[in-house]
């Protein structure tokens, strides 16, 4: 009954990579915006939502996926768009705005669009949560047993559509796992200061369905629990709402003086690293020594390194190209 | 008088929820209940309450919620992390201050902390959590004018209770109901619902209306006072066991033995984990069990018939 | 002459057979939204459909807009052709952002790689005193945004074609169906909300407008209901001896500026009659198409005929003035003749 050693590795490496991205993206966002920042130089221009520290919660998914599985994340979708294999040079093309990117360059960092595998992020605060719904409604038509994801954060929790989501969810039965990542603060406002309990995972409550609580940013509490979810929703047992604490390591957005937030409690959160804590446990079990690691690091930085390449050599879209793909050509004729 | 009130927010949320027909117990109704102790324990004058000023901000909601029927309330000065490790703080300022109870809302592993924090602790644990094998499930109301009577008259209401402590090369921690060596090496969500994980265990109790792995002691026999019973699983035998709640399961157990007090067993060394009441905790590494005092329990009936 | 062709159906029912008849040839196709099941819509657009093809297709929703209008458009990123009824196209203020921002946005966001076949149905309209939150059209808000699709039919012919491109669309149709055409059996009767209707099915495009009356001495452009009482001034105004073209835009995204420059160029007078609000809508963008297409041929500067830039009030005298009435496309097309 022990997690298969094949899982635990695996988390452990999409997390290098996840916060490898996350670091080298913060690193060359910087780039040519300084000295003094310019939201709009750069390489990466507009805003910047970075995941790092809760790699967890996105990685403890990843081995219950199956293809067709269908995700939808928010304005800091970086760790869930990894850990669900979504294509990392087109993606890191599209973050840097270029022909060759998911969305041709239209899209950007907020607005990643990847057909397989199946995923979808918004700048809309809780804009996908229904979108999951009618992705698990599209399922059930088809019979098959895949299941929709939705992930959110704690302040999404307060939104209309989070509320409507989960009553549809229930109401119609549908293999959906909501996914609530709680990293205490919303931009600068506090759990504490916006939501009137003190856990989400309390809510599911009112709409009949199981919430569970992940008090800790640990990738195996999340594997197991996300593994019950997604399991329960597969055969046909309905939503589920999961609540994990996670940390949210850096600013809300990339320039985020982040004064909000005390030094202890950013201390705090440093030395609770998953990066480090789960590393720690996986060689103190033996199941990755230090060349191991090692080799896992190397690997990840040079996976990120030939997206960040792959993105660089590409094209910038052809200035009218503005005005394609408003509308797609019609493929059903009388 | 001081008595101490321990609730724990984030008992009865866990994986459970989804591996059995385990309900969440949220934050409003365990305030709910802590209002309804605070009510039965103002029924007695000269009794002060400390509680834990934590983020859920459930003892304060309760102390709202009480109004002018609760007694004088305070809060536990500790250093409020957020975690279990305040229930531990909160049990041991309670012993040092010489509470005449403590009082817990929560789990099995609520009830464990406490001990670990105040081994001997007056205990009145009442039940919040997923299995409920330790606690008391009377009405809140009724426990609390039962515990403030008891303290108030000064009478021997509290019962001795036995408990495991587990020593491994990470160091000592008590259980109050079981320990459980299972074959899984993470900690992970800390729950267990699979008898297929169990490797071998020692249960304090034998109740038979009790959850979980005491559930599987009480198909096996009464367990004499002072005694803790040794569990090796596996084999052909099976014992029908509500392992949790709405999980009615037969759980393979080969042999059994009862300890009493002072004994000690090493673990085996297939182990994984140590789970202590009910929670996957420490690695069972060169660990050992040793059967040990618990602490004492308020009896409802014996504290009510001083009425 | 076949019996076929001389079919008539009030609009609503058009509507319903549309969506009936791509229901049978397409499993993909369903229809979600408020009373559209046991109810058949509270105009009728789903008349008959449950029964037909029960409750996994035919879905009555709560009220809760923004998740199943979300909900209709994950379903259409993963394979399905829903049909949701937003049922007054004053409530959008609930649920706007899952239709401009998210329906309308992600085949642009995915570079074209993803789409989102949605057909949005929403009645619009007012004229029977329902009031400031149940009268509007605002078919200007809409068609402002990019990414969505807006059609506008008249007439039960174009209800069904239009319904049935919309449906095999891949992208987000926003399909509006004014109140007072559907030619329903509790609003005043409207004989010009009745007509032949084929039984088959066919196609009116999107994108492309219609003249519903030759004229010669002035173009009236306009949409909806409106169409109907422009076509009752035409024939007052024919009496007058002035031949007024109508042009019936049907379309709003898509807009056919071809057939708005094509038909001043040959009367060289235009007039919008726009029901919805008078500023930065529809009828100031049929205005501007005409001078920018055809501003040598103008003759006079173009007229509009539209409701103020107000809450369309509820009391008879007050409603009847505010909306555009046969009365002032009539005053307004005697003024525009003489103009210029």
């Amino acid at each position: 009954m022990d997690i298969p050693r094949e899982h635990l590795v695996d988390m452990y490496q999409t997390m290098v990579k996840i916060r490898r991205f996350e670091e080298r993206i913060r690193e060359i966002y910087f780039t040519d915006k300084l000295p003094a920042f310019d939201i709009a130089a750069g390489l990466i221009p507009g805003e910047m939502h970075l995941a790092a520290g809760q790699e967890p919660v996105a990685v403890g998914m990843s081995p219950h996926l199956k293809d067709g599985d269908a995700i939808t994340a928010t304005h800091r979708p970086h760790h869930v768009a990894i850990a669900q294999g979504v294509d990392l040079n087109k993606m890191t093309a599209e973050i840097f705005g270029r022909d060759t990117g998911l969305g041709r360059g239209k899209g950007g960092h907020m607005h990643l669009y990847s057909v397989e595998p199946n995923f979808g992020c918004s700048g809309i605060i809780g804009e996908g949560i229904p979108v999951a719904v009618g992705a698990a409604m599209a399922f059930r038509h088809k019979s098959s047993d895949n299941v929709a994801l939705s992930f959110f954060g704690e302040g999404a929790a307060n939104q209309g559509a989070f509320h409507e989501s989960l009553n549809l969810a229930a109401l119609w039965n549908l293999p959906v796992v909501f996914v609530c990542e709680d990293n205490a603060y919303a931009i600068s406002v506090p759990k504490t200061a916006s939501t009137a309990i003190a856990d989400n995972s309390d809510r599911a409550a009112a709409y009949g369905i199981p919430g569970v609580l992940v008090s800790s940013n640990d990738p195996v509490a999340v594997y197991e629990v996300m593994g019950e979810a997604i399991a329960r929703a597969r055969r046909g047992e309905g939503p589920s709402l999961v609540e994990i604490k996670t940390d949210r390591l850096w600013g809300h957005f990339e320039g985020d003086a982040d004064a909000y937030r005390s030094d202890e409690f950013k201390t705090e959160m440093l030395e609770r690293d998953p990066m480090v804590t789960y590393v720690k446990r996986l060689s103190d079990e033996g199941i990755l020594n230090e060349s191991d690691i090692a080799a896992i690091q190397q690997a990840m930085y040079d996976e990120v390194e030939k997206a960040i390449q792959f993105a660089l050599d590409s094209p910038y879209p052809e200035p009218e190209a503005a005005l394609e793909d408003v509308f797609a050509e019609r493929t059903v004729t009388l | 008088m001081l008595v101490g009130l321990v609730a724990n927010p984030t008992s009865s949320k866990d994986i459970r929820r989804l591996t059995t027909l385990a309900r969440v117990i949220d934050v409003e109704e365990k305030a709910n209940i802590v209002a309804r102790l605070l009510v039965g324990l103002g029924s007695e004058e000269g009794i002060e309450v400390l509680g834990v000023d934590d983020q859920s901000g459930l003892f304060r909601r309760a102390i709202t919620l009480a109004g002018s029927a609760a007694p004088p309330t305070g809060f536990l000065p500790i250093e409020v992390e957020g975690t279990e490790a305040d229930t531990r703080h909160a049990a041991d300022y309670l012993a040092n201050n010489e509470a005449a109870a403590l009082i817990t809302v929560g789990g099995d592993g609520t009830v464990r902390a406490a001990a670990e924090g105040w081994p001997r602790a007056p205990l009145v644990p009442l039940a919040a959590g997923t299995n409920n094998a330790f606690a008391l499930t009377d009405e809140p109301s009724v426990v609390g004018m039962a515990t403030a009577i008891a303290v108030k008259s000064g009478a021997d209401a509290f019962r001795p209770t036995t408990a495991v402590e587990a020593e491994t090369v990470e160091g000592r921690a008590l259980a109050v109901i079981d320990a459980v060596v299972v074959r899984n090496h993470w900690v992970g969500s800390g729950a267990i619902w699979d008898p297929a994980e169990l490797v071998e265990g020692f249960v304090t109790t034998s109740r038979r209306t009790a959850v979980g792995i005491a559930s599987v002691s009480a198909a096996l026999g009464p367990l004499e006072q002072g005694h803790a019973r040794h569990l090796r699983f596996g084999g052909e035998r099976t014992v029908r066991a509500v392992f949790g709640p709405g999980l009615i399961l037969d759980v393979p157990v080969d042999s059994h033995v009862d300890l009493p007090v002072g004994a000690e067993l090493p673990l085996g060394n297939e182990a994984g984990m140590v789970a202590l009441d009910g929670e996957r905790r420490l690695p069972a590494k060169a660990g050992l069990v040793r059967v040990v005092e618990g602490p004492r329990v308020l009896d409802l009936e014996t504290a009510l018939r001083v009425l | 002459m076949t019996a076929k062709t001389e079919r008539k159906l009030t609009t609503q029912k058009a509507i319903a057979e549309a969506v009936a008849l791509e229901m049978r040839s397409d499993d993909s196709v369903f229809v979600m939204g408020e009373d559209i099941g046991t109810y058949g819509g509270i105009f009728g657009a789903t008349e008959g459909l449950l029964d037909e093809f029960g409750e996994k297709r035919i879905i009555d929703t709560p009220i809760s807009e923004t998740g199943f209008i979300g909900a209709a458009v994950g379903a259409a990123v993963n394979g399905m052709r829903p049909i949701v009824e937003l049922m007054f196209v004053d409530f959008f203020g609930v649920c706007m952002d899952q239709i401009y921002n998210n329906m309308a946005k992600i085949h642009y966001f995915s570079g074209g790689n993803v789409k989102v076949p949605v057909v949005l149905t929403t009645a619009v309209g007012g004229g029977y005193g329902d009031a400031g939150q149940h009268s509007q059209t605002l078919w200007g808000t809409f068609a402002h945004m990019p990414g969505m699709k807006v059609v506008v039919p008249s007439n039960p012919y174009d209800a069904k074609g239009l319904m049935i491109a919309a449906i095999r669309e891949d992208n987000p149709v926003v399909y509006m169906f004014h109140k007072g055409v559907l030619g329903l059996g509790w609003m005043t009767p409207n004989p010009r909300a009745t007509g032949e209707v084929p039984e088959e099915p066919y196609e009116v495009p999107i994108g492309k407008a219609n003249v519903v009356r030759e004229g010669t001495d002035l173009t009236i452009a306009t949409i909806g209901m409106s169409v109907h009482r422009t076509l009752d001034a035409a024939e007052q105004l024919e009496e007058k001896g002035v031949s007024a073209e109508v042009l019936d835009l049907r379309s709003l995204v898509p807009l056919d500026r071809e057939a708005i420059v094509a038909s001043v160029e040959k009367t060289h007078r235009l007039m919008v009659v726009d029901e919805d609000y008078h500023s930065f809508g529809m009828s100031g963008e049929v205005v501007a198409t005409a001078i920018e297409g055809a501003f040598d041929y103008l003759d006079a500067p173009p007229v509009r005929v539209t409701t103020p830039d107000i809450p369309i009030p509820y009391s008879r005298p007050l409603e009847e003035w505010a909306l555009p009435s046969i009365e002032r496309i009539v005053e307004a097309s005697s003024a525009l003749l003489v103009a210029g």
